[in-house]
Formats: C-alpha cells, structure tokens, sequence
C-alpha cells in the first residue's frame, strides 16, 4: 500500500511539475527565510551558553534609590561579600582603567590588542575557558603574567609555543605569556582577547571603577541573597561614611546568560544584543512560516479538487478514510521533505551575506545550531504536515457519489475557506511592505537629519599615552601638515554612548545627568559647531580652563546657569554652543558641558584634525611620519569622523535590509500561492470562459472578469493590515527621539504595490486562459 | 440475492428538493444479467449507486443475500463493497498516475492481498481481458475500449458477486462497446450477477431482464426470452 501510494504520490506531482515547482519552492524559500531568521536569533541567544559555569554565576549591580541599574562597583565590595556571606563561593572583578585597547610588542611585531581586561586571579574560576597552553589555576598569579587568545597568539607567534615568553605592555611594560586560551564556539558577553591580573585588591571606597562577578552554591535562593548584600552593604561603616544616598542603596544579581540583553544597565562595558530587533525577527520568521502554510493548504484544497475524482474512485474500489488521508499526507510529507532539502541548500547559500550584513559568523552545520534548529524545523514541518492533513482529513469524509459526480468543485465552505486564508496571507504581506517604508523613511529621515556639527573631513586619531604635557608642541606640528585646517583634540566623540555623567549640587539646585566632555581649544570651530550664545573657548583668554560652554539643553534643562556667570565648580559660563547628535536617534540631546582638558578633567583620547581633503593621502602620508615622533613606538590609528558617526546608521541601515529581504520574500510568497491559485480558478471556469467567449467577451472582458475577486481580496486584506500598520508603527516610531512621523506612502504604496503584484501575477493566469482557443474550453470537462 | 423495498431518495439544494426515487421494489436474483433504462434523470444512476452503497437512501431497506448493508457503517461498508461488489463506469474513471497493472491490482491491495498471489491474479485478468501486452502503459496511452476493459478487468479482480455497470459502452464505439458487451455477458455466463444501466437498446438485448424507470419509479419489466432461454 506505502509503495503504491509513493509511487501515485511521486507520479502526480511529476505530471503537475510546474505547480509542484511553485508550491515546493514558495515552501523551500520560507522555509530558508525562517532558518536564516531562526539561526541568528539562536546565535544571539548563545551567548556564555559556552560556560558550564554561567548556571551560578552572576552580576553584581547596584540599584539606585529612583530605580536606575548602575554596573560599576566598588573594588572592596566583592571580597568583603565572599568572605561574609557563605553561599559567594568565588568573585572576579574587572577594571575599568584596565580595560580597553592596549599596543602588545613582541620583537619587531607591534599588534593593537583591542579587548584587553584586567580581572582577578580566580577570573578563570568564574569563566572557565579552555587553556591550549598554561593552566587556569596558576596563570594569572602575578600581576605580570598575562593570558591571550588562541587568536593573539596566531599574531604574535605564529604556530609557536607562547607560554613563558615576554611581551611588551603599551611597548614599554614587560609582562610573561603564562597561558593561551581557545576561544569559546558560542560568543561570550564581554569581549576578552587578552587577559591580566589587576594590580590592586580595590581603589578605596569612594572608586566605582569595578565590575563585579560573583559565583553562587548552586540552589543558592538568589532574592534572598540580594537582600542579605544589600543588608550587608549598608551595614558597612566605609559606605555609611561615603554620603547619605549610599545608605539608600540596594543590590541586585542578574544571572550571567542574561546579561547580554539587559540594555538598562548603565555605565556597563558588556555587549549588549537588541532584544527589540530579535523579536521582531521572530515575528517574520512566524511570519513567513504562516504563509507557507497558507500558501500549502490552499495548494492542497486546489489539487484535492482537481483529483477528487480519483478520490472518489479509490473509496468506490474499498479504500478507507484513513488510508486515503495517509496518502495525502505522504504527498504533503514528501513536498515539505523536498522544500526542507532545497530550504536547508538555500538557507547556506545566503548564510554568509547574513553573517557579514549583521556582522557575525553564522553555521548551519557546524557548532550547536543544528541541533537547535530542529526544534525550529521539527515545529515548521508540524505545522506545515496539519495543514495538509486538515485537507487530507476533509477530501477523504466526502461521499464518494458526489466526488465522482463532480459536485466536489470547491465551491462552498472550501471555497470560502480559501478566501479567508489569501485575505490572511495578504494582510501579512501587506504588513510587511507597509512595516518596510516605515523603515525606510524613518532610515532615510535620520541620513538626512542635521546632526549639529560637520561630520565631513575630520580625521580623528586614537591617542594612547597623554600629549596632554606636550600639547602646543603637537598642535604645532599637526597644524603645519599640508592640507590641515584645525587641530583639537577631545575624550568623548559623538556616538560615544558611555561618557563621564556628574551629579552635583550647583547653587542650591541638584544637578543630575550632565554628560562632561573634555576638549582642546578650537575644538567647536573643528567640529564646526554652531555658537549661540557668548563664544568659544579661546588660548588668548589664557584663563579658558576655568571657563565652561554649555549646550542648549543644558541651559534650558537647569534652572542656575547663567551665562557670563560662574556655575559648576565656580567656573564661569562663557558660551553657549548647539546641541549635537550624541548617542543615537532614540535619544534626544542631553545636557552637556563641556571644559578645557586640565589636570582636574578627564584626559582627552583623540586628536581631532579638520582637513580641506584636497590631497588626503598626503595628508594621511605625513600625519603618519608626524605622529612616530608624538607618540613613539605607537603606530598611528585613525578613522574618519563620519565613518565613526555614520555606525549609528548602520543598525537602522542593517534592519532596512533585513526588512526589505524578508518584505519581498513575503510578497512573493503569497503571490507564488496567487500565481497557483488563479491558475486553478482559470482551469475551473474553463468552460464558462469558452461559454462568454462564444457570446463575445473580449480578452480583456475575461482577464477583468478573473482578476476582480483576487483584487476584491486583496482590497479586504489591505483593509485589515492598514490600522495594524499604523499602530505598530506609530508605536515604532515613538522610540525615536528624532522622528518624521508616519509617511503618507506607507499606506498609499503598500496598497498600490499589493494590488499591482497581484494584478500582474493573476493576469499572467487569466490572459493565458482569455487566449485559449474557445472550443478547447467548451470540450473540457 | 438482493431484494429493495421502497426506496426513496431526495436530493437538496438550498432552493430545489429533486426526487430521485419515490419508493423504489426491485429484486435481483443470483446469475441474472438486469438492465435499467430509462430517460435522463429518471432516477436509474441514483438507484445502482444506493446498491453500490456509494450513496444512502432515505427511506426503505435494502438486503443483499440476507444481510442489510444501509445499517452498516461507513468502515463496514467500504469493506462490504470490497468484498462484494464490482464498478464499471461510462467515464472509466481509471487512475491516470497508475499503470494498467497498478490499476487492476489496487482493489486487492486494499483488500490485503498478499503481494504474490496479487501477480498472479493481476496477470491471469489481463491475459483475461486481452491486455497482458499492455499492463506497463498508462490509461492516456489505450484507446477507449481498452480503458474500459482495463476497468472490467479491476472490478472483476476482487471476484465480486455482483457486477454493478453505470452505462458501460457510452463512451465508446460501437465495436468497442460490443467487446465490453461481450466480456459482460461471459461474466455473467460464469455466473457473475450483473447490474447495468443504459440508454442503448443494443446494450440492453445482451441481458436477461429489463427493468424501465420514469420519475424515480419502475414503470415496467421485461423479461429477454431469447437471453433466457440460454443455459446458465
């Protein structure tokens, strides 16, 4: 019986290639869609899934009196909490003054390490990684000795042993290689390619210049153990001494595998996935996922009706219900087994343009995906099997007199059917187009928005020691370069989101959020900065580094600063400048203020040189030569400010592409079940078509006659997609801090692109239909 | 072997109720050979489908050597009519994805025939019905008549006591349409009961009895003295 079925099965959808060719390949490209989709969101969901310790191990955060989640930490804080509290079985701390881009020499090989951390000697206790050479437990004993990445190593020693040999910090610090470690196959939260044993136990009790990890018995009750820190903390005379609020304070764990998404987490120095995005990605792979079925089932009803003669027979010559519903779920299995194949082929072929377009390295076969990937595939070939087992199940009831008759002509409850699953189907692909030039704008609008300084032609040099104590000397030297116009030099860019936040008591009123930025004078004419009010810092003024400019949001957002007058730490306000565009479009300007680098300012990191760009390689040439005698043994590292700037584009750009892959893909689909859809329709009304024909309908009479319910449907499904569009993405839009509302033509254009794409595809059905010799038509059935 | 007592059955649509048959009596004894004709619509399809258990009457009873198959349900009677009955229909109604061997051995695969003994049988009803050369082809590659004896030879293979014929010749030539004639009647000489319905005159002289149908009732019968006074 299998084998006669198989061989029907196999038969039949050979004879009908063409619609078999486009129902297993609408299936194979969603199905792919939604691989694609399904592997980067469980690429994102592995992160410290490497770690068998992650179970027990969490942050230490600290949770301010108006509710806000801070990550530093004070240095003593964590082996205080170890040694009083008997469920802490192990802490790691890392150092925010040992963290960051480090130049690593060995011999003549100079490399920038960009991801150096500075953590205890139990780090590896706490994040067990793999050591190819050295072992965990003595490898980070000294604060000389340091553990780099199997990567690093491969830079710096190529395929030979590294442990036990000497390499120089920032080109000038000796430190021993004691380990190299593997890098984990699932990413990990923080990025680490070289670790080094901090140097002190702790900064003092007023230094929140930690972050804290600590590792937990297992079963430990983890509310239980917050309200114990928290207790603990406030009983200590150190934290009572630092200020009132301290006492106020409470403490909160965060397991270590959700790290990852916790965007509410200040001051933190983690990597940080987009939960909002990988929702929304799920949401199109269900989405495509629904429209495969749509487009199978509706498959499914059309053949079972074109074969529901032989249906018939097979109960006429003794075939069960059930023997005849297993053979239409064989035929069902064996087109979803084709697709998965041709699904799985397609998914691997678009993997690497995935993986560059979001920036990470995605597997199919390699690694854990696979297996995780199954329960995806195992829940799309369920779901896909149930709806051709609802038309199994239905086709195989029907009494077989009437099948043969032909009174089976999925008309009625099928036909019905049918309609309500094209209006579905549409309705989603409506939301798609329509969720795309939402995007689309929202994307072009913030291209196109003022950022409030000249991005163009700023060269911004990385600095690694302090030129701070050499600095005229330098800006003289830059200045005389060929092509350059200003020389200035900061320690915040704009896109930097983490920056230097004060709270201070000024003149009575509490001052709370101001971002500081420390420049260089010619700073704003660098930047091209618009002045508001007052002016500039200037050299000339010789007391500048008193002197304080403001932004508009600053001066508009406190009640005390007043311009010509002094304000925080009585430095005087002596201009006010524009607001500019600092940490994205989701944030509007915060207040800033900005100083003169000073021995009481953060140091400035990057030398800022705006350039006319007539000869940039010149330019580029000779800052290269200039810069070995500013920076000895520090080879230059530069970039240009827009490019830096324009990142901020790059998520919104990534999420454009994304939608606009998936939207099509969308699109296509439902039109693919269209296409099949009215193939049928045009095969069913044959004879009518003849019959009109014969009385005189014109081609175009018969083409309007068959294409009028599809748009009808499509109209119904637009209807229904068109509030859903305009809530979500009003809903979207206000996220944005910086937003051009919703466009007139994502309604207009979802219409008019839905309506044309199904126009198009059903014509190419009814012309062939309208064309056809009319007695053909009238012999049929 | 069958007996039929008042029969009717309606078909409804939302507006139009049709009265296929209005108390239908009819009995068929073993071994004979019964036409029914009749104008369009009469009610003569309606009548060998409800003996074929493909459709359900409203009304009446139905026995078929002493059993009573409208109370069986939908499982038992797929299996009464596998075990019992053979279909022979105008439009073939031949599987077009199976070969000619396939199509004649797909009744004994649903009625569990080991595999060997399905060869067996399939090959000796295609040297029967003359097509042994052809049991490879698809039903697109035979000509009418050869469909049509492709389709005898699948209701015959089950060996059913009753051959039920819905106008058998009617697409088919009149060459074609005697062969069929002709292997019909040999069925029934082996002994075979046959029910056929026809418009042909022609058709209805290769049987024993006809019985004449108008407006869903029998309206008169009449017996073929030159078919009965052959031997059986």
């Amino acid at each position: 019986m299998f084998a006669t079925n198989l061989r029907i099965a196999l038969r039949n959808l050979w004879k009908y290639r063409g619609f078999s060719l486009v129902n297993v390949l609408g299936l194979s490209i969603s199905l792919a869609g939604c691989i694609l989709i399904m592997l980067y969101v469980f690429y994102e969901r592995s992160y410290d899934h490497w770690n068998p310790r992650a179970a027990n191990v969490y942050r230490l955060l600290r949770v301010d009196p108006n509710g806000d989640i801070g990550a530093s930490m004070v240095g003593e804080l964590a082996p205080i909490l170890k040694d009083r509290l008997p469920e802490i079985t192990d802490y790691s701390r890392f150092h925010y003054w040992e963290m960051g881009k480090r130049l690593v020499v060995n011999g003549d090989k100079s490399v920038y390490v960009d991801h150096v951390q500075g953590v205890d000697s139990t780090f590896f206790r706490l994040f067990p990684y793999t050591l190819i050479e050295g072992d965990t437990a003595s490898a980070l004993k000294e604060t000389n000795m340091v553990v780099i990445s199997d990567l690093v190593a491969k830079k710096l020693f190529g395929d030979k042993p590294a442990i036990g040999k000497v390499i120089y910090w920032q080109a000038k610090n000796p430190v021993i290689v004691s380990g190299v470690f593997r890098t984990p196959s699932t990413p990990t939260h923080f990025q680490a390619d070289i670790v080094h044993k901090l140097n002190s136990k702790g900064d003092g009790w007023f230094n929140w210049n930690f972050y804290s990890y600590i590792a937990v018995r297992p079963g430990t009750d983890i509310k239980r153990l917050e309200s114990r820190i928290s207790q603990e903390v406030n009983r200590l005379p150190e934290m009572k001494d630092d200020n009132a609020s301290a006492a106020k304070q409470r403490f909160k764990l965060i397991p270590l595998t959700d790290l990852y998404f916790r965007t509410d987490i200040h001051n933190d120095f983690v990597l940080h996935g987009d939960a909002k995005m990988l929702r929304l990605l799920i949401g199109i792979a269900l989405l495509l996922l629904v429209i495969a079925c749509i487009n199978f089932t509706n498959f499914n009803i059309t053949q079972s009706i074109r074969r529901s003669r032989e249906t018939g027979m097979r109960k006429v010559l003794g075939a069960q219900r059930y023997s005849l519903a297993l053979y239409y779920l064989l035929e069902t299995t064996l087109q979803v087994l084709v697709g998965l194949v041709l699904g799985l082929v397609i998914a691997e072929l678009f993997l690497p343009s995935l993986g560059s377009l979001l920036g990470v390295k995605l597997h199919l076969f390699d690694g854990g995906a696979w297996k995780n990937l199954w329960v995806a595939l195992a829940i799309g070939v369920l779901v896909i099997g149930a709806s051709g087992g609802f038309v199994a199940y239905h086709i195989s009831g029907l009494e077989p007199v009437r099948v043969m008759k032909g009174e089976y002509q999925g008309k009625g409850r099928g036909a019905m059917i049918r309609k309500m699953l094209l209006i579905v189907q549409f309705a989603f692909a409506a939301l798609a187009v329509g969720s795309l030039l939402v995007i689309h704008h929202q994307e072009q609008y913030m291209e196109r928005l003022d950022p409030g300084f000249h991005k163009e032609q700023v060269i911004v040099a990385e600095v690694h020691t302090s030129v701070a104590q050499h600095w005229e000397e330098t800006k003289n030297r830059l200045s005389s370069l060929p092509g350059v116009r200003i020389v200035s030099k900061v320690n915040y860019l704009p896109g930097d989101k983490e920056m230097q936040v004060i709270g201070s008591d000024v003149q009575g009123e509490h001052v709370d959020g101001l971002d500081v930025v420390t420049v260089g004078y010619d700073y704003f004419e660098a930047m091209g900065m618009q002045l508001k009010k007052g002016r500039f810092f200037n050299s000339s003024y010789g007391l500048d580094s008193n002197s304080l400019i403001l932004n508009e949001t600053a001066l508009r957002h406190y009640k005390t600063p007043v311009l010509g007058h002094p304000w925080l730490n009585k430095m005087t306000i002596v201009g006010i400048v524009g607001d500019i565009n600092q940490r994205g479009f989701e944030r509007a300007a915060e207040p800033t203020v900005y100083q003169i680098e000073s021995d009481n300012t953060n140091p400035c990191t990057h030398v800022i040189l705006k350039v006319d760009g007539t000869n940039l390689p010149l330019t580029i040439k000779q800052l290269t030569a200039a810069w070995k005698e500013i920076e000895p043994g520090f080879p230059l590292e530069y970039h240009f400010l827009d490019e830096q700037f324009n990142r901020m584009y790059q998520k919104y750009r990534e999420m454009d592409t994304l939608f606009t892959a998936f939207s099509s893909l969308t699109l296509l689909i439902a039109l693919l079940g269209i296409f099949v859809l009215s193939a049928f329709i045009a095969l069913q009304r044959t004879k009518e078509i003849g019959i009109r024909k014969v009385l005189g309908a014109s081609v175009n009479g018969v083409i309007t006659l068959l294409s009028r319910d599809f748009l009808i449907l499509v109209l119904v499904a637009n209807a229904i997609a068109l509030p859903v569009i305009w809530v979500l993405g009003r809903q979207w839009l206000q996220s944005f801090a910086y937003q051009d509302g919703m466009p007139w033509y994502a309604f207009a254009g979802t219409v008019a692109l839905t309506l044309l794409c199904t126009l198009v595809t059903v014509s190419i059905q009814a012309w062939k239909a309208a064309v056809a010799d009319p007695v053909k038509a009238l012999k049929y059935e | 072997m069958i007996t039929i007592q008042h029969l009717t059955k309606v078909y409804r649509t939302e507006e139009v109720e049709t009265t296929a048959l209005q108390g239908v009596s009819f009995s068929v004894e073993p071994g004979e050979f019964v036409s029914i004709m009749g104008p369009s619509g009469c009610g003569k399809s309606t009548l060998l489908n409800v003996l074929g258990l493909l459709d359900m009457p409203e009304n009446g009873t139905y026995e078929f050597n002493g059993t009573e198959p409208l109370k069986l349900n939908e499982r038992d009677r797929s299996k009464f009519r596998k075990l019992n009955i053979g279909f022979v229909f105008q439009s073939f109604n031949l599987i077009d994805e199976l070969t000619v061997y396939e199509n004649v051995e797909l009744p004994l695969i649903y009625a569990g025939v080991p595999s060997s003994e399905r060869k067996q049988r399939v090959n000796d009803m295609l040297k029967r019905m003359n097509l042994g050369h052809r049991s490879a082809h698809f039903p697109q590659q035979l000509s009418g008549g050869q469909q049509q004896r492709v389709a005898v030879g699948r209701a015959l293979i089950n060996r059913p006591n009753l051959i039920l014929a819905d106008e058998p010749t009617g697409n088919l030539d009149s060459f074609n349409g005697n062969e069929v004639m002709e292997i019909l009647c040999e069925l029934n000489e082996g002994g075979t009961t046959v029910i056929m319905v026809t418009h042909s005159s022609h058709d209805a002289s290769f049987s024993k009895r006809i019985v004449y149908m108008k407006d869903g009732q029998i309206v008169t019968e009449r017996i073929n003295k030159e078919k009965i006074a052959e031997p059986i």
